[in-house]
C-alpha cells in the first residue's frame, strides 16, 4: 500500500493454520484420503488434514519433483507420486488461481487397489471352487451314466434283459427301462414280422402273382408261391419237380425261343428282366403270362438269385381287346351321329372332346374347336351369342340336364341351327364336366319357316275366299239396285229435256252408283272373283292407252318416261282388269311424288323367273316366262311399317282413299297367275314390279265403245227375264226409249214359258243368270231347245257367277254385269244383235 | 461299441469347454468391477479437490477484499499508530482466523501490529523472504508456511 506521503507500506498478517485448516473437508467415504495444500514454489505443505499430532505445516511434500512431474503429465489432474512417508499416493491435484497453492485430494494407492485385488481374489476364489465342485459333479454323473451303459452294452451283446443295476438318473433308469422294453417289443416285432410276412404271403397268393426265387448257380427254384397251379395248372411240387426245362416246354413254340434268351440276358447281364409270353397250361389252354425279375448279386458281384413274378393277364389283355373294341364301337356311333358330339369344362366353357362332325356340319377343324378360346360364343349368331350361354350356365347351375336351340356361323358364313342336348358329367356328385350333341336342325328350321309362310299364304287366301264369298254374296243385291238406280237415272236423264233442272242431279246419282259399282268391283277384283275376261294382251300398247287418258291428271304432280322393251311378248288376261292395274299404279305414284320435276318411270321387259328369284315377290308363282311391269317413282316412300300393310284391304294413308287399290292389283294379279314385288325408301321412292305370264297369241287391245244413241225406230222384239220386277221395269221402259218392244218374264220358267208360245217373235232374250224355280241357264237351254239360233244376253249381280262361267259366250250368247246403265245395256244389246248378220 | 472311458473323455471334455467361456467372462467381470472401483475413488477425490479449492479460493478472495478495505483506511493511510493499532485490533475481533496483523515499511520496521509487542524500531524484518516479497509485491502476497512465526 502507499500513503498520502507517497510512502509504500505493506499490511501483513499471519493466518492461524488450525483455523484455516477449517476450510478444508474431507470425507469420511474415502478411507484413509488426505487433503493437502501444497506450496507449488517450495513444494512445502501448507496444510494437511487429517495428519496424527496436529498440522504438518511448512513439511516438504516429498518427492516434489515426481509431483511436479505428475502434476504436468496428468491430463485430469491425477496424481500418482511418492508421499513424505514413503508410501505412494494417488490423488487428484487443482490448482488455486492467483494464489501458488495446488490443492491436492490424496489417498494411499494400496487403499485403491488392495479393496479391488481383494474383490477380485475372492471371486476368483470362488468362481474355482464352484468349477472344481463343478467337474467333480460331473465325474460323478459320468460315473453313474457309464455304469448303466456298460451294463447295457453287455447286455446288448447278449441279448438280455439288463439286471437292476442303481442308477440315480432317472434317465438312465429310464433308458434300461427302455432297453428291456424294445428287447420285448423287438420280439413282439419278430413274432409279428412272421405273421406279417405269412399275411403278405398269403396276400401275393391270393392276387394271383407267383413269386419265385431262383438259384442262378444250381439252377434250381428255391421257392415258388402257391399261385403257380393257378396260372399253371401245375401244383408247387409237380411244377419244381419239372425245373426249368419244365418251363421251357410249357413255353409257347412261337415264344419259347425269345422268352428263354431273355432270361438268359437277364441272368448274364443281371439287368432286370420283363416279358410277356404264352404258357401252356395243364389243361392245353395257353395263358399269356407277363413276367418281371431282379438278379441279385453277392458282395463279389456275382449273380447268385433271381426274384421274380409271373402274372396271369389272359383276362386283362382280353379287357383291353374289349376295351378296343367298345372304343372302335363307340368312335364308330360318334362318327355316325348326324351331330356334333361335345364336351366341355362347366366352368371355362371350354372344349375338350368335339367329335369329327363339328368339322362337316360348321366348317372349322375340331382343333380349333378345343384351342380357341371362348370358341362356342364367338362363332355363336349374334342374336344367341348372350342368351344362349348364360340359359346353358344358368341350367348347370341348377343341376339340371336341358336342351335348347340357336344359331351359329358357320365357317362359310351360313346360319347353321343346332339343337343341343346337354347333360352334366358328374364327379364326386359335383357337376364338373358338360357333354351333349348338337343336331343340326337347319333344314327342319326352314321347313317350319316355309311351313310358316304356307300357312300365312293358307291363311290369305282363305281370307280372301271369306271375302270373295261376302263380296259375291254383297255383289248380287248390290248390283241389282245399283242397276235398278242407274236405269232409272238413264231413264229418267232420256225422258226428261236435257235443260231440265233436275239433270244434274241425276248426272249425280248416276255419278255416286258408277263410284259405288266401281268400289264393288275392286272388292271382287281383291277376293280373284272378277269376271275375267282373258284375252291376248300387249302390255305396251295398254299402258300407252292407259296412261294417255291420265296425262293430264298426272302432268300436274309428276312427268311420266316410258321405257318399253319393243317386241314384248303378249300376256294372257282381262285389258279391262289389267288397265285398272297400270291406272292404279301410275295415279298412286303421281300422288306420291307431287313434284313435276321428278319422273315416273314405266318398264316393261321379259325375264325368266326361277323359284328362288320368285322368292322375293308377295304371290306364289310357278318358276317360268313372265313379262315384267315397273313402276317407279321417286316421291315420299314408304316407311317399313306402311310398306307390310300396303295390300291389306281397306288400308289406305289417304284422307279420301277407299283402301282397295292396290289389294285389287294384287287380287287382279293373282287371278291372273301373276305375282307383284314393291320396293320402297322413305323419302327416296317406290318402285312396284308385276310378273304376267307370258303369251305368245296375237294380242288384242279393247277399245271403249261410244255410247250408243237412240234411234227412234223399231227395232225388233225383246224377252226380258228377271225376277227382280224394277230390273225388268227398268230395262223394258230403257229398251222401249231405244225402240224395242219388249215382253217380260217373271223367273225363268215364266220366261220359257212366254217363249215357246211365239218363238219367233223375238229378236233376242235377256236372262238373268239367277232366277228362282228356273235359273238363267237352264232357261237358256230350254230356250235354245226351241230355238236354238235365238239371241241371248245373260245378266248377272255374281261377277264370277259360275253357271256364266260353264256357259260358252259366242255370237249368239254375251253376257253383261250387273249394274249397268242404259247405254251400256243398250250397247251391249247392239253388239249382239250386230253379229251373225 | 465306443469304449466306456472314451464317454468319460469326452464327458470331462465337455465339461471344460462348458466351463471356460464361463470362467473367460467371469474373469472379464471382476477385471471391469477392478476398473469400477479405481474410477469411482478417483471420482471421489476428484469431487473433494474441486470442493476444497472453491473453499480456498473464496477465503483467498476475501482476505484479499478486506485488506485492501484495511489499506484503504484513513488511519492506516495516514499511518496513525494509536488509530491503526485500534483498527487492527478491531478487525481481528471480527476476524479470528487472522493471528495478527502490522503495518510495516519499506525498510522492513514494523510501525503498527495489534495483539503483538513493537518490536525494536530499529529491527528489520527483510532478512526474511516472506517479508521482502510481500514488500515488493503490489497486491496480496502468500507466502509459504511458516511454523511459529509471523507469516502474511
Amino acid at each position: 500500500m502507499t500513503t498520502r506521503d507517497g510512502e509504500r507500506y505493506a499490511l501483513v498478517t499471519p493466518v492461524d493454520l488450525p483455523e484455516f485448516a477449517q476450510l478444508l473437508t474431507i470425507t469420511q467415504t474415502l478411507p484413509d484420503s488426505e487433503v493437502e495444500v501444497v506450496d507449488a514454489n517450495t513444494g512445502l505443505i501448507v496444510i494437511r488434514l487429517p495428519a496424527a499430532g496436529g498440522p504438518p505445516i511448512g513439511q516438504h511434500i516429498g518427492d516434489f519433483d515426481r509431483f511436479k512431474a505428475a502434476l504436468k503429465a496428468s491430463k485430469d489432474g491425477t496424481l500418482q507420486y511418492i508421499g513424505p512417508d514413503g508410501r505412494g499416493l494417488t490423488g487428484k491435484a487443482v490448482e488455486l488461481a492467483n494464489t501458488p497453492w495446488i490443492v491436492s485430494v490424496n489417498v494411499p494407492t494400496d487403499a485403491i487397489l488392495g479393496a479391488a485385488w481383494s474383490n477380485f481374489w475372492q471371486a476368483l476364489i470362488g468362481f474355482t471352487l464352484f468349477l472344481a465342485i463343478s467337474i467333480w459333479l460331473i465325474w460323478r454323473y459320468a460315473l453313474s451314466i457309464g455304469r448303466p451303459i456298460r451294463a447295457l452294452a453287455e447286455a446288448a451283446q447278449r441279448q438280455t434283459t439288463v439286471a437292476d443295476i442303481p442308477s440315480s438318473p432317472a434317465e438312465i433308469s429310464d433308458s434300461l427301462q427302455a432297453y428291456n422294453n424294445m428287447l420285448a417289443a423287438r420280439r413282439t416285432a419278430e413274432a409279428c414280422l412272421k405273421e406279417s410276412e405269412h399275411r403278405y404271403r398269403t396276400i401275393i397268393d391270393q392276387t394271383g402273382q407267383m413269386i419265385y426265387d431262383y438259384d442262378v448257380r444250381q439252377q434250381t427254384v428255391n421257392w415258388f408261391g402257391v399261385a403257380i397251379q393257378q396260372i399253371t395248372g401245375y401244383t408247387r411240387e409237380e411244377y419244381n419237380a419239372r425245373g426249368v426245362k419244365g418251363w421251357k416246354d410249357v413255353l409257347h413254340p412261337d415264344d419259347r425261343e425269345a422268352a428263354v434268351r431273355r432270361f438268359e440276358n437277364c441272368i448274364r447281364t443281371g439287368d432286370s428282366c420283363h416279358a410277356e409270353y404264352r404258357l401252356r397250361h395243364k389243361d392245353g389252354s395257353y395263358r399269356i403270362i407277363e413276367e418281371q425279375g431282379v438278379v441279385l448279386s453277392d458282395a463279389e458281384g456275382q449273380h447268385i438269385r433271381m426274384l421274380g413274378c409271373m402274372v396271369d393277364i389272359t383276362d386283362r389283355r382280353e379287357a383291353d381287346r374289349t376295351l378296343r373294341e367298345t372304343k372302335v364301337e363307340l368312335q364308330s356311333i360318334i362318327d355316325t351321329i348326324d351331330g356334333i358330339v361335345w364336351e366341355v369344362d362347366i366352368n371355362t366353357l371350354q372344349f375338350t372332346f368335339v367329335s369329327p362332325q363339328a368339322q362337316r356340319i360348321l366348317g372349322y377343324p375340331v382343333d380349333q374347336w378345343i384351342t380357341e378360346k371362348d370358341f362356342w360364343t364367338k362363332h355363336m349368331h349374334p342374336a344367341d351369342s348372350k342368351w344362349a350361354p348364360q340359359f346353358c350356365v344358368s341350367e348347370a347351375a341348377k343341376n339340371r340336364d336341358h336342351d335348347f336351340e340357336y344359331r351359329m356361323i358357320a365357317a362359310d358364313g351360313r346360319e347353321v341351327w343346332l339343337h343341343d342336348i346337354v347333360s352334366l358329367v358328374r364327379e364326386n356328385g359335383r357337376a364338373t364336366r358338360l357333354r351333349g350333341v348338337m343336331v343340326d336342325i337347319t333344314r327342319h328350321k326352314l321347313a317350319e319357316q316355309e311351313q310358316a309362310r304356307l300357312e300365312a299364304r293358307l291363311f290369305e287366301a282363305q281370307k280372301l275366299e271369306q271375302l270373295g264369298v261376302l263380296a259375291g254374296g254383297i255383289a248380287h243385291d248390290f248390283n241389282n239396285l245399283l242397276t235398278s238406280i242407274l236405269g232409272q237415272a238413264s231413264l229418267a236423264q232420256v225422258m226428261l229435256p236435257a235443260d231440265n233442272a233436275g239433270a244434274d242431279a241425276l248426272n249425280q246419282i248416276k255419278n255416286a252408283s258408277l263410284r259405288a259399282a266401281d268400289l264393288c268391283k275392286q272388292m271382287l277384283a281383291y277376293a280373284g272373283k272378277g269376271r275375267l275376261e282373258t284375252k291376248s294382251v300387249e302390255l305396251n300398247v295398254l299402258i300407252k292407252d292407259t296412261v294417255h287418258l291420265l296425262e293430264v291428271t298426272i302432268s300436274k304432280r309428276a312427268g311420266l318416261e316410258f321405257n318399253l322393251i319393243e317386241r314384248l311378248p303378249t300376256v294372257s288376261g282381262d285389258p279391262t282388269q289389267l288397265r285398272q292395274v297400270i291406272m292404279n299404279l301410275v295415279l298412286n305414284a303421281s300422288e306420291a311424288t307431287a313434284d313435276p320435276s321428278k319422273k315416273i318411270v314405266i318398264s316393261t321387259g321379259t325375264t325368266q323367273a326361277t323359284a328362288e328369284h320368285l322368292s322375293d315377290y308377295q304371290i306364289p308363282a310357278e318358276p317360268g316366262d313372265y313379262v315384267w311391269l315397273e313402276v317407279t317413282d321417286h316421291g315420299t316412300g314408304m316407311n317399313p311399317e306402311t310398306l307390310a300393310q300396303i295390300f291389306n284391304p281397306f288400308f289406305t294413308t289417304k284422307a279420301t282413299g277407299s283402301g282397295l287399290g292396290l289389294a285389287a292389283i294384287l287380287g287382279i294379279v293373282r287371278s291372273h297367275r301373276g305375282t307383284i314385288r314393291v320396293e320402297s325408301t322413305e323419302g327416296k321412292g317406290t318402285r312396284f314390279r308385276i310378273l304376267l305370264p307370258a303369251a305368245m297369241t296375237a294380242a288384242v287391245v279393247p277399245t271403249i265403245n261410244p255410247s250408243p244413241q237412240p234411234t227412234g225406230q223399231s227395232a225388233g222384239t225383246l224377252l226380258v227375264v228377271d225376277d227382280d220386277v224394277s230390273i225388268r221395269q227398268i230395262v223394258s221402259l230403257g229398251l222401249s226409249h231405244y225402240g224395242y218392244r219388249v215382253d217380260e218374264g217373271e223367273d225363268g220358267l215364266a220366261g220359257v214359258e212366254t217363249f215357246s208360245r211365239q218363238p219367233d217373235r223375238y229378236v233376242a232374250t235377256l236372262l238373268d243368270l239367277t232366277m228362282p224355280r228356273l235359273n238363267g241357264q237352264e232357261a237358256l237351254q230350254r230356250i235354245r231347245k226351241i230355238r236354238p239360233d235365238i239371241k241371248v244376253l245373260l245378266m248377272s249381280g255374281f261377277n264370277r257367277q259360275p253357271n256364266a262361267r260353264e256357259i260358252a259366250l259366242n255370237e249368239i250368247t254375251a253376257y253383261l254385269q250387273k249394274p249397268f246403265d242404259l247405254p251400256a245395256l243398250v250397247d251391249a244389246l247392239n253388239r249382239l244383235l250386230s253379229t251373225g248378220k | 461299441m465306443r469304449p466306456i472311458s472314451t464317454i468319460f473323455r469326452r464327458l470331462l471334455i465337455f465339461a471344460l469347454m462348458a466351463t471356460l467361456p464361463l470362467t473367460g467372462v467371469i474373469g472379464f467381470a471382476l477385471y471391469r468391477q477392478f476398473q469400477s472401483d479405481q474410477r469411482r475413488v478417483l471420482d471421489q477425490l476428484q469431487i473433494l479437490a474441486e470442493t476444497n479449492t472453491q473453499q480456498l479460493a473464496a477465503y483467498v478472495s476475501n482476505t484479499r477484499h478486506k485488506l485492501k478495505t484495511l489499506a484503504a483506511e484513513d488511519a492506516v493511510v495516514d499511518v496513525q499508530p494509536a488509530e491503526a493499532e485500534a483498527m487492527f485490533q478491531s478487525f481481528i475481533s471480527f476476524n479470528p482466523r487472522f493471528a495478527n496483523i502490522g503495518l510495516l515499511n519499506t525498510d522492513g520496521r514494523v510501525l503498527v501490529a495489534a495483539n503483538q509487542k513493537p518490536l525494536n524500531p530499529k529491527t528489520s524484518l527483510l532478512f526474511l523472504d516472506r517479508y521482502r516479497d510481500a514488500l515488493a509485491s503490489k497486491d496480496l502476497h502468500i507466502s509459504a508456511p511458516y511454523v511459529r512465526a509471523l507469516s502474511g
